[in-house]
């Protein structure tokens, strides 16, 4: 239980910058994750907050003390490893008791301590084994057990999930959640998988090359993402990015859309809400950020949403929504309608675009305009 | 999938052929190899009327040890009539201490350099690579300067010293490039438990580290025990070890030359390391092909 804040912190390896300039503060309880694509830094950060790390320059800060040069062990913090990191040579009740072992922690009390935590992540029958006799997930709740057994205040997940198998990934994923809401403990996770990152986080922090390039809650960061990287990033299938000139028709600031339809392109005038963004751009490019589900059949849309007809050209069936490929802009754009409401590759399909939650980018800058 | 016994000369008579002739010469090539051994054995066996009856290949007509029991405890070496038996325990007192003070400094030096990579970390391991090339010859002097300034020159425990110096080259690199293969992860998550460098090293490293260490202890027994050159030039009379007490044995001329004697004296010397490699031989191969640590 605590709260954690990481003040300007910088990581350079000899002449590598790794981390620029970092800053976030975590509220006691509070479930912080930490997405990124590999290398881009977040498991130094993660390594730093443990004191695995030595800090370049910048403060951390753990319930207000700074903790820059206490010792690992002595910042009780608790860590799970992608690899699990479990001792090979020991049990796994040596695994889970070994870290109050080292804190001079008794024998009667250890084992009360290791078998309370064996039984609430259903392993007691699993304490006599050696981590090579454990299945993938089993591993990964034994690593879990070390952890939980010391009642550290802050937990450190470093992509716990990444080594196992899609089934059981989303097991485990609901498993840390409901932890988390029973333990209410402060949580740090690094992942680069964004689905975790979305279903996991209270809040959520973006990294790229080694700056944070948006903390938000997942909806903040699904519905405005502060730049096209996140907004990327962020959402399965990826958001369409489309380069249009803003325009004005009618009174109205929009967007002008080609469309390809029976092999033609046809223009279509969008029109978008919050017309105070694009004063001083007519005639000039944007970039705008569409999600799949945006655009939606024609049949569901609600009557002020603009209709567009195109070709579609290949269909992506997922079982629960079918992706049509379709041609906007001049680029390859996906759109989610239901499979009863799916036409064959090659004909035609009336779509709705759901304006309101579209969003626009500097092609210059990439940054989200506001 | 491929199958094995399709592939050209997996069937039929050409494998046949093949393995008839892989063998054989396999078989011609041990016994090349093994027939010095037998012949040492066997002349060990026979009295010096058989010897000098001069058939050198053949087997003895009886079993008889009279020659291993000089070797041991009556054969004179220089004025001294005590057979080998003294020199030997020289050695094992020699090599017992010398290999595994060897081997826990190497391999707590190994750990260190593969797991707590400090600034010049590796700097340090090349130069300590180095010591691996560094031949005998050329250290003879120093290290003579040296035992004698330490007041351990003619001493078994001086050639503990020396074998220790030598050996942690070797022992430090086996362990060094062993230990690189065992996850990082393991050493930061006994770190954020509360363990330090000792306690890693004790409860988590060394347990692991059983195929390796048979390595080191076999290399650095076997170099020790069969080491020559530094305990002639160090030690004289009562300190030698076995090895250069057989040589003295040998050179030791009374009346006529006891082949069976001597015979029987290499064997006794050189049984200790047969000995280990016999119980350890299997582990060796492993140790020095095993990679990283399941789990």
């Amino acid at each position: 239980m605590a709260t954690l804040s990481i003040e300007q912190v910088s990581k350079a390896f000899g002449d590598t910058q790794v981390l620029k300039d970092i800053s976030l503060s975590m509220e006691d309880g509070e479930f912080l994750v930490l997405l990124g694509s590999s290398g881009c830094g977040k498991s130094t950060l993660l390594n730093m907050i443990a004191g695995l790390e030595h800090v370049t320059s910048g403060l951390i800060r753990i319930d207000g003390e700074v903790v820059n040069d206490i010792h690992p062990k002595n910042r009780d913090t608790a860590m799970v490893f992608q690899s699990y990191a479990l001792y090979p040579n020991m049990t796994v009740e040596k695994n889970i008791g070994f870290g109050l072992e080292m804190r001079g922690v008794g024998k009667a009390e250890r084992k009360a301590a290791v078998r309370e935590v064996a039984e609430m992540l259903q392993i007691e029958h699993l304490l006599d084994r050696k981590p090579s006799q454990l299945s993938g997930g089993q591993r990964q709740r034994v690593a879990m057990g070390r952890a939980l057994v010391r009642r550290p205040r802050i937990f450190l997940f470093d992509e716990p999930l990444s080594n196992l198998d899609a089934k059981l990934r989303v097991e485990m994923r609901t498993e840390i959640k409901k932890l988390h809401q029973s333990l209410k403990a402060t949580m740090v996770y690094v992942t680069h998988d964004q689905i975790e990152a979305m279903t996991l986080a209270d809040r959520i922090a973006i990294l790229k090359d080694g700056r944070i390039q948006q903390v938000g809650t997942p909806a903040q960061i699904y519905n405005q993402p502060a730049n096209m990287y996140v907004a990327g990033f962020v959402g399965a299938p990826a958001m369409n990015f489309l380069s249009v000139e803003v325009a004005e028709q009618a009174g109205d600031l929009g967007v002008v859309l080609p469309v390809k339809c029976v092999g033609e392109t046809v223009k279509h005038f969008i029109p978008l809400p919050n017309p105070e963004r694009l004063q001083g751009r007519i005639g000039q490019p944007v970039v705008i950020g569409i999600r799949p589900e945006m655009i939606l059949h024609a049949s569901w849309a609600a009557a002020t949403q603009p209709i567009i007809s195109c070709d579609v050209e290949l269909l992506e069936p997922t079982g629960a929504d079918t992706l049509c490929v379709i041609e906007l802009a001049g680029q390859a754009a996906k759109a989610r309608v239901s499979p009863m409401l799916a036409p064959q590759p090659g004909e035609m399909i009336e779509l709705a675009v759901d304006t309101s939650r579209i969003c626009l980018f500097d092609p210059d800058t990439r940054d989200l305009i506001a | 999938m491929a199958r094995a016994e399709r592939l050209p000369g997996a069937t039929g008579k050409r494998r046949l052929f093949g393995r008839l002739f892989i063998w054989s010469l396999l078989l011609f090539a041990a016994l090349v190899y093994l027939a010095p051994l037998y012949v040492v054995l066997a002349t060990s066996l026979k009295d010096l009327a058989e010897i000098r009856a001069g058939a050198l290949l053949d087997l003895p007509h009886e079993l008889n040890f009279a020659a291993w029991q000089a070797a041991w405890s009556e054969a004179c070496i220089g004025v001294r009539c005590e057979g080998l038996k003294p020199y030997f325990l020289n050695s094992l007192l020699m090599s017992i201490p010398a290999v595994i003070i060897s081997t826990v400094l190497g391999a707590l030096s190994g750990f260190a350099l593969s797991k707590f990579r400090f600034k010049g970390a590796n700097a340090i391991f090349s130069l300590m690579l180095f010591g691996c090339f560094i031949p005998l010859q050329i250290v003879i002097l120093p290290m003579a300067q040296t035992l004698g300034f330490l007041g351990i020159a003619n001493s078994i425990s001086g050639l503990i010293l020396v074998h220790t110096i030598y050996g942690i080259s070797f022992t430090t690199l086996f362990f060094r490039n062993f230990y690189v293969t065992i996850p990082d992860d393991l050493v930061k998550a006994a770190t954020i438990d509360g363990a330090g460098f000792f306690r890693i090293f004790w409860r988590i490293m060394l347990p692991l580290s059983q195929p390796i260490v048979v390595v080191a202890i076999i290399w650095q027994f076997t170099q020790i025990w069969n080491e020559f050159l530094l305990g002639a030039s160090f030690t004289s009379g009562g300190a030698q070890p076995v090895t250069v007490a057989l040589n003295n044995l040998i050179n030791t001329t009374t009346s006529v030359k006891q082949y069976n004697v001597d015979m029987a004296a290499a064997l006794i010397a050189a049984s200790p390391t047969l000995l280990v490699y016999i119980i350890a031989g299997r582990y060796f191969v492993r140790g020095l092909t095993a990679g990283a640590v399941k789990g």
